[in-house]
């Protein structure tokens, strides 16, 4: 069992046409204290809003109308970055390969094993869990990034790619204590601790080195 | 009525439209020709009035005659045969024939009466004197009624016009005056004083030199109107010795007043000048008489042959317009009618070979021509249209067959798929249900739920084997008598594409003389396929030997019908020989295990058998054995 407290903060989206299958689904992941949404088809799941916490998508390779892996790229083009495991009756390996370059979790057969289903269903919510950490600390750095004035994201640049004060004065033709007055505002707004703190959080930025 | 009729006329046939403009053009050629023949006719009419007037002036002038010259006939009769009872008896003839046209009875009978009288005998000389005058007004009177009555004196023609005048006018007139100039001399009134004679005779002289130069004038005038060289000819001799002779009696009477001679009776000379005078007046009298009569013959048949010309002319119109309708009719309605027959042959008949047969110039051959054309496009078309229809049909029927042959993979499929997701639930359920079981707070709730799931899904997969069982169970209906040959030829020949991409060689022997079989085609050709292809399957990995498949018909034992399948492949198992048929059992890494079970079904069904063996040197023999239709169920 690795059941573990506070997985109802996360969700498992089943998209099967088959509803025995679904039923069944559903109470082996309730078993283990999963939440679970299923759908009958792929146009259902994108009709339902998707909530924000960790989730995944448990989905049949053949479906009426769209298959599985023609749904996987529409979701992919869609911007829809959500964890696969693909469920199949009957699966070659051109298909396996297809699936799992497509971003795939796990390609199970069926019938398949519970706890293999249930192992690549954690696996995809952590990677989901993680990919959320990642997104939302970015977008908190950015906010801050935000805050800085163009002039003291001129100089964070030029502090970031390793210039001194009396450099970075010359290069944007300013007196060195106001450069010193910049540098102050930029690690309190950006909340770094060191200079190691802001380098790192303009690589996490993306902010391209201000070297001439 | 004013809207209905455009749409009447149109509805008309082109024949009738044409018989009614026929008509319509008759009726006027018959009107136009009714008023140009009545015109002519009452022109000839006229004339021929005239000439009859003029026959009535021949008896006036031998009237005339005896008046001027034979006042004492009676006596001595000496101006031929003239007698004065034949003259009468003359004159009451042609009244009697020109009662009908003219009002001269009653002058006739007047100049019948005073003639009489004159010519009794009884008559005295002063009542002669008082007669003859008498007698000559009166022919005069009777004349002018002629004339008028005639038509005469209205005649059209310049040339006749006075001629006539000169007949019926001047001469009369002329001869009166002399008559009456002469009578003065010969028998002078009683009682008459000299003077009063001779100043009468002066006047009337003067009288008659006017009279000659009218008649002048009147001929000349009538040369004007007739410039050939011949009327004048035969004119001019006649007056011009008229007028000498008029003149010269004239001269001597003249002169014999002059000479203070008293007139007498005896004056030889001058009595001689005066029946020369009048024997001219009479002869040019005469003369102008026939020439009016040629000239009015010859109008009267210059106006016949115009009416028979023209009626000739619209006899040859009439007859040209008939025979313009006829073609117009030939040429445009038998040709539209044709060609509305062969129109509808065509929608009747569908064949689209047929063709309007009219060649013309016109616009009626260009249709005809247009409509041959579409014809033949029409044809082309339906044949473009009919060896697609063929096509499409042949490619369907292809289609069919191949989707028929395939229906055993795809039935497999189906059948894994089918079988497959019950499987699943029954799994997860199962797992699901001992999780429930096996939680720290054991949740049997739950476990009951999924175990009842479980054993619905274990029925409905059983639903689905006895489904696929049904369905192999097919309706005896579809069987009939089949050549198996041709079944096998059928099913090679749509593989063999796949046999060829395989480097497969296919060999045939096949029993020309085989029964037919009571079967249903589809389920033996999908057998067939099924074998071929297991064939295919099992040499797919040789490449030491040629990759041979063997199917071999024949007809050893009469009840029976045996195809065999074989290949060179690695052949089967003694162990796997019975288990093959046992469904879903497999040697292939791919594959459901079904093929040869269903195969099996499929032939005993039929009556049959189907049996497996090794090869001679390698690879396996499949044998199919079918009941001939004799012996089938």
């Amino acid at each position: 069992m690795k059941s573990e407290p506070g997985q109802t903060q996360s969700v498992v989206f089943v998209v099967d046409d088959d509803p025995s299958v679904r039923d069944a689904l559903t109470s082996l992941m309730s078993s283990v204290g999963l939440c679970v949404k299923t759908f009958g088809s792929p146009s259902e799941f994108l009709a339902d809003s998707l909530p924000e916490i960790p989730s995944c998508l448990v989905l049949d390779v053949r479906l009426p109308g769209l298959s599985g892996l023609d749904f996987q790229t529409e979701l992919n083009r869609i911007n829809i970055s959500m964890p696969i495991i693909f469920i199949t009756g009957h699966g070659d390996v051109p298909m396996t390969v297809r699936a799992m370059k497509g971003g795939a979790v796990e390609f199970l057969t069926k019938p398949f094993r519970d706890q293999d289903l249930l192992d690549a269903v954690q696996l995809a919510l952590d990677q989901d869990r993680a990919r959320r950490k990642i997104q939302q600390q970015t977008s908190h750095l950015k906010s801050k990034f935000e805050h800085l004035t163009p002039r003291e994201r001129e100089v964070m640049s030029c502090v970031v790619s390793g210039m001194m004060n009396k450099q970075i004065a010359a290069h944007l033709g300013v007196s060195e204590i106001t450069v010193k007055v910049h540098r102050g505002n930029i690690m309190r707004k950006m909340d770094a601790g060191s200079l190691a703190d802001l380098v790192r959080m303009a690589d996490d930025l993306g902010i391209k080195v201000g070297k001439r | 009525v004013h809207r209905q009729m455009p749409t009447k006329f149109k509805d008309l046939r082109t024949s009738s439209k044409l018989l009614l403009l026929c008509s319509m053009f008759s009726i006027a050629i018959a009107t136009t020709t009714y008023v140009l023949v009545a015109e002519k006719l009452i022109a000839i009419n006229f004339a021929q009035k005239e000439l009859a007037g003029t026959r009535y002036l021949t008896t006036l002038r031998s009237v005339y005659a005896a008046i001027l010259t034979g006042r004492d006939l009676p006596g001595s009769g000496k101006q031929g045969g003239l007698s004065p009872s034949a003259v009468l008896g003359d004159l009451a003839a042609t009244q009697s024939r020109a009662a009908g046209s003219m009002d001269t009875s009653q002058l006739e009978d007047s100049l019948s009466v005073t003639l009489s009288e004159l010519w009794s005998g009884k008559a005295e000389a002063p009542s002669i004197n008082m007669l003859v005058p008498k007698a000559l007004a009166q022919a005069r009177a009777l004349i002018s009624r002629i004339a008028d009555d005639s038509n005469l004196a209205l005649d059209p023609d310049l040339d006749t016009y006075y001629l006539q005048n000169l007949a019926m006018n001047r001469l009369p007139l002329l001869l009166g005056q002399l008559g009456e100039v002469q009578s003065l001399f010969e028998s002078p009134a009683a009682g008459a004083a000299p003077n009063t004679l001779n100043v009468r005779i002066l006047v009337l002289s003067g009288l008659v030199d006017s009279t000659l130069d009218g008649i002048k004038s009147d001929i000349n005038a009538a040369y004007r109107g007739n410039p050939g060289k011949a009327f004048k000819a035969a004119m001019d001799s006649d007056v011009s010795s008229l007028v000498s002779a008029a003149t010269s009696y004239l001269e001597s009477a003249r002169q014999q007043l002059a000479g203070g001679a008293p007139v007498s009776s005896d004056d030889r000379d001058g009595s001689q000048r005066y029946s020369f005078a009048v024997d001219e007046a009479i002869g040019t009298w005469t003369a102008i008489q026939a020439e009016l009569d040629h000239l009015l013959n010859q109008r009267i048949s210059r106006l016949s042959l115009r009416l028979w010309g023209s009626l000739l002319l619209i006899a040859i119109l009439v007859s040209l317009s008939i025979l313009t309708a006829a073609l117009t009719h030939r040429h445009i309605t038998q040709p539209l009618e044709r060609l509305e027959a062969v129109a509808r042959k065509v929608r009747k008949r569908k064949d689209y070979s047929l063709r309007a047969k009219y060649v013309a110039e016109d616009e009626i051959g260009g249709l005809a021509a247009a409509f041959n054309d579409m014809m033949s496009e029409l044809a082309a078309a339906r044949e473009r249209e009919s060896a697609e229809q063929a096509r499409i049909a042949g490619l369907q029927a292809d289609l069919t067959r191949a989707a028929r042959l395939t229906t055993m993979g795809e039935i497999a499929a189906t059948i894994a798929h089918e079988i497959n997701q019950p499987l699943t639930a029954i799994v997860t359920n199962a797992s699901a249900g001992l999780r429930w079981i096996g939680n720290p707070s054991p949740n049997v709730e739950e476990a009951k739920a999924a175990l009842a799931r479980i054993v619905k899904d274990g029925h409905r997969a059983s639903q689905v084997i006895a489904s696929i069982r049904l369905m192999l169970k097919r309706n005896p209906r579809d069987k009939a008598q089949i050549d198996i040959n041709d079944a096998v030829r059928e099913v090679l020949a749509i593989s063999h594409d796949e046999l060829q991409s395989r480097e497969i060689i296919v060999e045939t022997a096949l029993s020309p003389e085989l029964p037919t079989v009571m079967a249903d085609r589809v389920q033996i050709q999908q057998v067939f396929a099924n074998l071929i292809m297991n064939a295919t399957d099992a040499m797919s990995l040789i490449v030491d030997r040629p990759r041979t498949l063997r199917v071999v018909s024949a007809n050893n034992d009469p009840a029976s019908v045996t195809v065999c399948v074989e290949d060179s492949g690695p052949g089967i198992e003694e162990a796997d020989r019975d288990r093959i048929f046992t469904p879903f059992y497999t040697t292939k890494s791919e594959g459901m295990g079904l093929g040869l079970s269903i195969c099996r079904t499929i032939i005993e069904d039929h009556g049959g058998r189907l049996a497996a063996a090794r090869g001679q040197a390698h690879g396996s023999i499949f044998t199919v054995t079918l009941p001939t239709g004799s012996a089938a169920a």
